[in-house]
């Protein structure tokens, strides 16, 4: 599911020269947008489910949803071809937007699946 | 005192399953049933319905602000917050009545209330059930640790005091669930999922108030907007775009759009009168002269152009062709004096010299229509780049004379 989202990233307007007010396509931007969050939002739930199956406690958990999700902003900025400009609004956005968003949806399901497979 | 328990299967087969799919399956009930209840009594009163559009058009106003320029956006401005009728002003009586009318009304009210059913109800009844059913002993073991003072939050049931911290009871299962599903229902349900708790707080804060004071506050944030001209050097920048496409076509496109005229002139010729239709002839048969460069043709030509003026003057019905005519009538024979097709260059700026002057006494209309079929013309015979020069030098003057009064204004 990521990965067909991932296709369908759409090219918005933008303006050329630096020195003009950037035009933005706001009904792209939101499409950009709203597959960022599902793709995170996916992302966080299926490595909880991996970290919860490797047996992961305590920080070490943590430290792999960060490392999850960084792998997710660099897949992020190669498809978007390494720059941010035609497609989001700034750097910031493809990096750290919803970043903790899906944290709490990670611990639900790395709780889950550490109980059915090391507890239960 | 860590110690692992043990803990029966049947923990995980009756209580978290269980509970994780009695959440999931409510949270889908509960986004269908308030999608059913919203749709049956949707009669938006109209009051509120034209102030939300007015709220949208300066919105609107103030979002492509500076694509137009600066004086039409002032007199923009100027209708919505003038004192007297603008259409944001709103004096203080009325801001009042539309509140407390508002309040006051049973279907707001009831519709309110209804919202906040469907998303409480639910939560309380399943709560209840949890802890009615699932109390008293450990259902999981949270994989990360905690501090002592989690202990009476997630260990509800449990009243030994050395188990660790990390074995929580069901009531804690059922509040992770809570926060945790809300990231699985944006995904399985949509955009447009009300489960959501914070999205549920924005909207209630943000019902009450919505007509009176939005309207204020848009007045505000239009008066205090700074326009900026987005678009000063757009002919640079469309001949920027225009040379990247000239220079990867070749000539063969000058044939079409020649063939495209003749075509288009064949159509119109069946419903203009018949007077026009020498003036079509006459553009395509310039065409055919310049790009052939035969003097033979350029003396057709000017017995053919001088019929036309004849007839021209017998027909008055249409006021744009005469003037059409004229001016290509004016411009073929200054081609013809100016130079052969190699000194193209020369023959576009003429021609614009040509049209800036005539420019002033015209009206808006036939600027547009002349220029268009001067435009057509030229692309047909000269090469490409003398296009771009003529273009540019063709909206310069159109762009100057609108940031002339804007730069005395301001």
């Amino acid at each position: 599911m990521a990965s067909h989202d991932e296709s369908s990233v759409s090219r918005k307007k933008s303006s050329d020269s630096v020195d003009e007010i950037s035009t933005f396509n706001a009904e792209n931007m939101q499409i950009n947008a709203k597959i960022i969050s599902y793709s995170r939002t996916f992302m966080s739930i299926i490595g909880g489910v991996i970290a919860g199956i490797l047996g992961f406690t305590g920080l070490t958990g943590f430290i792999f949803y960060f490392l999850v999700m960084a792998i997710m902003s660099v897949g992020l900025a190669a498809k978007a071809g390494f720059s941010a400009h035609p497609y989001f609004d700034s750097w910031n956005q493809i990096l750290l937007d919803g970043f903790l968003g899906g944290l709490l949806s990670f611990v639900l399901f790395w709780t889950f699946a550490y109980d059915m497979v090391h507890i239960f | 005192m860590a110690e692992d328990l043990v803990l029966d299967t049947a923990i995980r087969d009756w209580v978290l399953i269980p509970l994780s799919v009695v959440m999931v399956l409510i949270g889908i009930l509960r986004y269908f049933v308030s999608k059913l209840m919203r749709s049956s009594n949707q009669v938006p009163d109209p009051k509120m319905v034209k102030e939300g559009q007015v709220i949208i058009r300066a919105r609107n106003l103030r979002a492509a602000a500076n694509y137009i320029p600066a004086k039409s956006f002032r007199a923009r401005r100027v209708y919505f917050s003038n004192e007297e009728n603008g259409l944001l002003y709103v004096p203080k009586g009325q801001a009042q009545n539309a509140q407390a009318q508002m309040f006051s009304d049973p279907n707001m009210a009831m519709d309110m209330m209804k919202k906040n059913l469907s998303m409480i109800i639910p939560q309380t009844l399943t709560f209840a059930w949890v802890n009615f059913f699932f109390s008293g002993f450990v259902a999981a073991k949270i994989p990360f640790p905690l501090t002592q003072r989690f202990r009476s939050m997630l260990q509800n049931g449990i009243d030994l005091s050395t188990v660790d911290v990390s074995y929580v009871s069901s009531r804690s299962w059922y509040f992770l669930n809570l926060f945790g599903l809300r990231g699985l229902f944006s995904l399985i349900l949509g955009e447009e999922n009300a489960t959501d708790d914070t999205q549920r707080m924005m909207q209630m804060s943000g019902f009450g108030f919505d007509p009176t004071k939005s309207l204020g506050a848009e007045k505000d944030s239009l008066d205090i907007f700074q326009h900026e001209w987005a678009l000063p050097k757009f002919e640079q920048r469309a001949e920027a775009v225009l040379k990247k496409l000239v220079v990867s076509v070749p000539t063969p496109v000058a044939e079409t759009i020649k063939t495209e005229e003749v075509k288009t002139v064949v159509e119109a010729s069946k419903e203009e009168k018949v007077a026009a239709t020498p003036a079509h002839e006459v553009v395509t048969e310039e065409q055919k002269q310049v790009t052939k460069e035969e003097v033979a043709e350029e003396q057709v030509q000017v017995t053919e152009e001088e019929v036309v003026t004849e007839e021209q003057k017998q027909v008055t019905e249409e006021e744009v062709a005469p003037e059409v005519v004229k001016e290509k009538q004016e411009e073929a024979t200054k081609e013809e004096v100016a130079a052969p097709p190699a000194e193209k260059p020369a023959a576009p700026e003429a021609e614009t010299k040509e049209l800036a002057e005539e420019a002033v006494p015209e009206e808006a209309v036939a600027k547009d229509e002349t220029k268009e079929p001067v435009e057509e013309k030229i692309e047909a015979e000269a090469p490409k780049e003398a296009v771009i020069d003529e273009t540019k030098e063709e909206e310069a003057p159109k762009f100057t004379e609108e940031e002339k009064p804007a730069a005395k204004e301001e």
